[in-house]
This record gives C-alpha cells, sequence and structure tokens, in this order.
C-alpha cells in the first residue's frame, strides 16, 4: 500500500469524476491548441497540466491536514515520490497530443518542461502555506509577461526549460517541505468552505496581523448580542471576518491592477484585448467561485434564536450580496475599460448580466445540500468547474450570440432581465426546499 | 528508569506576544506512564506537540528520543504514536481502509492488535469515517497510534470522549501496552479521576511552567488531607501554621485542611487546637489545585 500513497487517494468519486470530466475537456482544448500552432499548445499545455497538479494538490492538501501525517514515517517521501510520478504520466500524455496534433509539433522536451513546471506549480498552490495568497499575483505576473514579452515561449526554449527547471525545483520543495506538512498537520482537516484561500490566515507570520484585527471585523459585530436578528445582521455575521476581509482586499487589489491594466490607455494599444478579456473573465470567475466557496452557513451556527424562515432570509440575501458587492467594487475598473473601449459597452453589460444569472448556479456548485458523496470539497470543486465551464459557454453564446438574435438594445435587457430574475427565482425555491426539508447543520446552501 | 524519551531545557515557545511555554526544563524517561495535566490553556497541548515536532521551540531545547526535535527522522517518528485532541482522517475511507493505509508505512504494525483493538473498543471496520462520531474518530486514533507497537505514545485528551465503559477499556489497555511494548505514555487529560489508576508520574503545567514533575506517590506522600473537628471551642476563621497548604472546608466546628506532611505535626495540631483530627490520603483531584498554585506555597 505504500506505493499507493498517493495514488490510492486519488480513487475516490471526486478523483474519478475528475478524470472523467476534465480530461476529455483538456484532450479536445490540447487538439484545438496544437491546430493553432506549437506556440499555443505550449501554453494550453500548461494550463492543463496545471489543472491536474492542482486537483492533485487538493488531494495531498486532504491527506497532509489528516492528523496522523505527520507522524507517519516517510509519508511526505512516498506521497512526492508518487505526485512527481503522476506529473511525469500527465506530461507524457500532453507531449504525447503535442507530437501529433499540433502541426508543426512542439517541442516535446519543452511541453514536458512547461507542463511539469505548471503541475508542480497546481499542486503546491494547495499545500503550502502561501500558495492560495500568492497565486493571483502569480498569475497577474503571469498575465503581464504574456502581454508584455513579445516572442512566446517557444522562441526561446532553452530558458524557457531552464526557468520551468528551477520553478518545478521550487514548487516540489515548498509543497512537501516539513514546514508545510508541520503547518498542514496544525491547521488540521479543511472545512467546508475553505478552498482557494484554505488556511492562509493561520500562516506562520499571520499571527501578528490577525491579532490586531481580532474582533473588528464582521464576527466581533457577530458576537453581539442577536438583538433584532434582522436578515442584514444574519448576512454579515455568516461570513468569516478573515475571509470577508481576506476577500475583500483580493477583490479590491486585483480591481485597482484592472483599472489600471485595461483602463490605461498606454495598454490599451496593446493588441491583445482578446486576451484581456479572458483575464478580466479569469477575475470574475474566480471571484465567483471564492465567493460561493467563502460562505459560511447561519443555520450551522449554534443557538440562533432564529427560525429556518429567517435563516432562508439570511441565505437568499447573501446570495443576493456577493455578485452586487463584486459588481460594485469592480465597477471602476468596468467603467473605465467602458470607457476606454466604447465599442465593448454592450459587451460588458451582457458579461454582468451572465454574471448574476450564473452566480446561484455556482452557489450552488459549492455546497450543494445533499450529503455522501456529494458532501465531498473535492466533488464540489469538480462541480464548480463544470457550471464554470458552463459559465465561460454562456458568456460567449450571450455576448456574442445574443446580438445576433436579438437585435434590439431594449429587447436584449428583456431578455437578460428575464434570464436574471429566472435564476434568482430558481435560487430562492432551490433554498427554500432546503430549509424546509434538511438538517440545519452538516450542509451549507 | 530507562531511555530518555523527551528532554527540554529552556524551552520556550511564543506565538506572538503570548507565551504558550515558559522556560520549561523537564526529562521524560521511560518506560512510564506519565500524566500531563494543568488548567486550560496551560500549555498542555503545545508541550505534546512540541514533543513530536509539530512545533518548535522560540527559545531552548527539546530532544525526543535523543533527536533534536527540529531533525526528527522517520525512524524517530515511526516510534512514536500520536492521539491528538481532534483526530482528523480521510472523511471518503472506511474504518478498515484507513488502518490499511496507515498500516503500509510502519514496519511493526500489528494486525492481531488492530482486531483485537477494534473488537475492545466497538469500533466497526466497515463504517464510513465520515459517519463517526466524535468518540469512535478518537477510538480509530487510539488504534492507530497503537497498531504500530510504538515505544513512546502521546494521548492528547483522550477520554474526552469516550463513554464510561471504553474509557475504563482503554485505561487497562494502557497499562497493557505499557507491559507489553514497554512503552512510554504521557496523557494529557482533564479527567482526573480517570488517569489517577494508570499514570505513575505527574507532571503539571501552569501558565506554561511546571509547576510539578514528580512521581504520583511522592506527590501523594508529600500533602495529607486532614478532617479537623473541634472538641470544645470554635475553630479559628484561619489556620496559620505553615504546613496548612490549603483550607478547604471552614465551618466554626469542623474543617478540611491539605496540608504538607513533611511539616505537620498532627499531635501538636490537635492540641493547640483542641481539636480531633482524622488524617486521610489526598487524590489527584484534591492534590490538582496544589499543584496548579505550586510557585505560592
Amino acid at each position: 500500500m505504500r506505493r499507493g500513497a498517493f495514488l490510492h487517494l486519488l480513487v475516490r468519486p471526486a478523483g474519478i469524476a475528475f478524470a472523467a470530466l476534465f480530461t476529455p475537456v483538456a484532450v479536445i482544448m490540447l487538439f484545438f491548441a496544437g491546430v493553432r500552432g506549437p506556440s499555443r499548445f505550449v501554453e494550453v499545455a500548461g494550463l492543463v497540466c496545471f489543472f491536474f497538479g492542482a486537483f492533485g494538490g487538493t488531494t495531498l492538501t486532504d491527506a497532509a491536514r489528516c492528523s496522523f501525517a505527520w507522524t507517519l514515517p516517510r509519508y511526505r517521501r512516498a506521497l512526492l515520490v508518487e505526485f512527481a510520478f503522476c506529473g511525469a504520466v500527465v506530461c507524457a500524455f500532453v507531449t504525447l497530443i503535442g507530437a501529433v496534433s499540433a502541426a508543426p509539433p512542439a517541442p516535446a522536451l519543452l511541453v514536458a518542461a512547461v507542463g511539469f513546471a505548471a503541475y508542480a506549480v497546481g499542486g503546491a498552490l494547495f499545500l503550502t502555506p502561501e500558495g492560495s495568497l500568492l497565486f493571483p499575483f502569480a498569475f497577474i505576473a503571469f498575465v503581464a509577461w504574456r502581454s508584455w514579452t513579445p516572442a512566446p515561449v517557444i522562441d526561446a526554449p532553452l530558458a524557457a526549460m531552464t526557468v520551468s527547471a528551477a520553478v518545478s525545483a521550487l514548487a516540489m520543495w515548498s509543497a512537501f517541505s516539513s514546514r508545510t506538512f508541520r503547518w498542514s498537520a496544525l491547521l488540521g482537516p479543511r472545512e467546508d468552505g475553505r478552498l482557494m484561500w484554505n488556511g492562509w490566515p493561520t500562516m506562520p507570520w499571520w499571527p501578528r496581523l490577525r491579532r490586531r484585527r481580532a474582533g473588528a471585523g464582521p464576527q466581533g459585530a457577530s458576537r453581539a448580542p442577536y438583538v433584532g436578528t434582522s436578515v442584514l445582521r444574519g448576512v454579515v455575521s455568516s461570513y468569516r471576518p478573515i475571509r470577508a476581509n481576506a476577500r475583500l482586499a483580493a477583490i479590491a487589489g486585483l480591481s485597482v491592477f484592472y483599472v489600471v491594466a485595461v483602463g490605461s490607455s498606454a495598454l490599451g494599444s496593446i493588441p491583445r484585448t482578446g486576451f484581456w478579456i479572458a483575464w478580466a473573465i479569469y477575475i470574475v470567475f474566480s471571484l465567483m467561485s471564492r465567493s460561493s466557496y467563502g460562505h459560511h452557513s447561519s443555520a450551522s451556527r449554534a443557538a440562533l434564536p432564529w427560525s429556518r424562515r429567517h435563516h432562508l432570509a439570511v441565505a437568499f440575501a447573501r446570495h443576493l450580496g456577493d455578485p452586487f458587492v463584486i459588481l460594485l467594487v469592480l465597477s471602476p475598473a468596468l467603467a473605465a475599460f467602458a470607457v476606454g473601449n466604447p465599442q465593448l459597452l454592450g459587451l460588458v453589460g451582457r458579461g454582468i448580466a451572465v454574471i448574476v444569472i450564473f452566480f446561484p448556479a455556482f452557489q450552488w456548485a459549492a455546497g450543494p445540500p445533499t450529503g455522501g458523496p456529494w458532501a465531498d470539497r473535492g466533488v464540489a470543486m469538480i462541480l464548480t468547474l463544470v457550471v464554470g465551464m458552463a459559465f465561460l459557454l454562456a458568456l460567449r453564446l450571450v455576448a456574442s450570440g445574443l446580438p445576433l438574435l436579438v437585435t434590439s438594445g431594449a429587447a436584449q435587457t428583456v431578455v437578460l432581465g428575464l434570464l436574471v430574475a429566472g435564476s434568482q427565482v430558481l435560487n430562492w425555491r432551490r433554498l427554500k426546499g432546503y430549509f424546509a426539508t434538511r438538517d440545519l447543520v452538516g450542509g451549507e446552501p | 528508569m530507562g531511555e530518555m524519551i523527551f528532554e527540554a531545557s529552556g524551552l520556550t515557545k511564543e506565538f506572538g506576544e503570548v507565551t504558550a511555554l515558559r522556560d520549561v526544563s523537564l526529562s521524560l524517561r521511560g518506560p512510564s506512564i506519565i500524566g500531563l495535566i494543568g488548567r486550560n490553556a496551560s500549555g498542555k497541548t503545545t508541550l505534546l506537540r512540541h514533543i513530536v515536532g509539530l512545533q518548535l521551540p522560540t527559545r531552548g531545547q527539546a530532544r525526543t528520543l535523543g533527536v533534536a526535535t527540529r531533525s526528527l527522522q522517520h525512524e524517530q517518528l515511526a516510534r512514536i504514536g500520536v492521539v491528538p485532541d481532534a483526530p482528523a482522517f480521510m472523511r471518503w475511507m472506511s474504518v478498515g481502509e484507513q488502518l490499511r493505509y496507515l498500516s503500509a508505512f510502519y514496519p511493526r504494525w500489528d494486525m492481531e492488535r488492530q482486531s483485537s483493538l477494534a473488537g475492545l473498543l466497538d469500533l466497526d471496520l466497515h463504517a464510513d469515517i465520515s459517519g463517526l462520531s466524535t468518540g469512535s474518530a478518537q477510538k480509530l486514533a487510539i488504534v492507530a497510534a497503537l497498531c504500530p507497537h510504538p515505544d513512546l505514545i502521546l494521548l492528547d485528551e483522550p477520554v474526552s470522549n469516550l463513554d464510561p465503559i471504553a474509557r475504563d477499556q482503554f485505561l487497562k489497555l494502557l497499562l497493557d501496552v505499557v507491559q507489553e511494548d514497554h512503552a512510554t505514555i504521557v496523557i494529557s487529560s482533564h479527567v482526573l479521576h480517570d488517569i489517577e489508576s494508570t499514570v505513575d508520574w505527574i507532571v503539571c503545567l501552569n501558565n506554561g511552567t511546571v509547576s510539578a514533575d514528580a512521581a504520583l506517590d511522592d506527590l501523594k506522600d508529600r500533602y495529607a488531607e486532614w478532617r479537623v473537628l473541634a472538641r470544645t471551642r470554635d475553630l479559628p476563621d484561619r489556620f496559620a501554621d505553615a504546613f496548612v497548604v490549603r483550607q478547604a472546608v471552614m465551618e466554626p466546628r469542623c474543617a478540611r485542611l491539605v496540608v504538607r506532611t513533611a511539616d505537620a505535626d498532627v499531635l501538636a495540631f490537635k492540641r493547640a487546637h483542641d481539636a480531633d483530627v482524622e488524617v486521610a490520603p489526598l487524590n489527584l483531584q484534591g492534590l490538582f489545585p496544589i499543584l496548579v498554585d505550586n510557585g505560592r506555597h
């Protein structure tokens, strides 16, 4: 069984679902990328490997946070070897597709090196204390580098392979260091609702900041007597202070970047508008994911003198509040984008509508009100991924396809408004059913 | 006493401005069963985490099984079994699968012990971990910790979630393990009545410092309870005798005192206060407040 230290962990509903859902998607993505040339293929190969690594990272995180993980002899080494082995298999798979799909074929060594680096980074992102915090900044750096560097990776293979090897080594070392595993064991099992930001407030260097903030956030407010038990108070108290602050900080930070980067006329001259739109979608997508994972159900709090109906009102208001807050914070950036690109104003509007339409689906995927294998966070993550893909598809269809079907702006607004209302009605019905029939603890709507 | 199991010298652990352990110097030798007691937030769990190397000292030295805790390798870790206060396992496995997964990493995993412990603690090997109660998860942690025949077993509040029957069985089991494996067990608990019959050495922490580190029998010999009954006149409001450590119950005609036996002269006390005195041994529950307040006496 020691040989299955990591492989054994993959054989569970979440692992099987991930393999079944993502592998075909990855193959299609890689084939399409190959058709567009080796340069594009290398980028997509990196992305695919990153997702495989990220899934491996979540699995490793679950293991590392078990109470036995620290004392289990040779455990880190066994996990490291098998995680690296899986990475090699994924890279070989990707490289093989590159050899047959890209014309001319992408250099195998380059694909493997970039792929393994992305895989290792994906794993480290979930395992290391700083990973989830650094990730947005790493992504920003990547996007910036990708946008400003005229020469793609494929034009400098030696440099790319050297950097990839260094990144791989650094990521693997940090993921499997004794420091990371100490931290994981002390942190304990991943709580429901913690995925992307899992645990970074408890990083070794965090306590000072954390102490300063103690009692100052919404959690502090929630400790006050629940006089009045208003819906607003419930919404505030259902966010944890650290998570809420982290989310706001992330949104603010990314928005500032967005304003600076997308709204700047200097950057507007860069002929990569499509890439910036993709980047904007990423921001919104990640914020939606984080928002949906970041919830803390009001129902799981003990001794709240709330009826089921009150919990329902709180949950629904909270679900409405998420897209509202995100759009509010992003509005300066969106305005800057619209001013800089007036021809894309309608596109931005339709994109915003899709965000609002899809938000309930994200919230459902993050916390399906069911037990058994569906309570597995890995499964929830896959559901989010599936919903995310559907979201991107819908974004594409609505943003580009709707004007073809409905030419009048007013009619488009009506259609989008109906879709927004419809999604909220469905969400209300789902929550109503949940709070009418389900246990108030153990699941999270 | 035999092998040095854990040795701390000037061990201090700070979390920002909070000092969890303060200049702790301690030597634990085995085989023995050591009770680690103290009030809430006295540093018990932090000390256990230092023993296994999960937390590292801010200052001072800590060595477990002869190796600095910062450098513990798999050879040492394989000799340590841990039952944390809130054990966590892989929720998608069954109990049996989890144990099989763990067993592959230990050179001395005892399947026979696994079966007997599971039976003794009434732990269903086919049950899903996600559905285990807190007590059953603790039982699983106990089985997982004992099956590799560890030389050092660290138990952080192991009986807190066990029902009375399982608790009794578990404590008897510890005695068997010490006898069979010659292991050293460090058990942290607030259920003093239960561990009293099991432990032979007491380490008491108070506000991060060691307030007692002695054999339980020695501690019991050091103190005694006097039940004082006045014969003719009322007892004083307070006894000023230096050997009186604690005045537990004070009424006009009777009192219950805890005294330091080395200095106490029962005959002189009887004469001085014209009272009858019944001497009774102190149990761990009675000793606890004294041990915690040791610095003041």
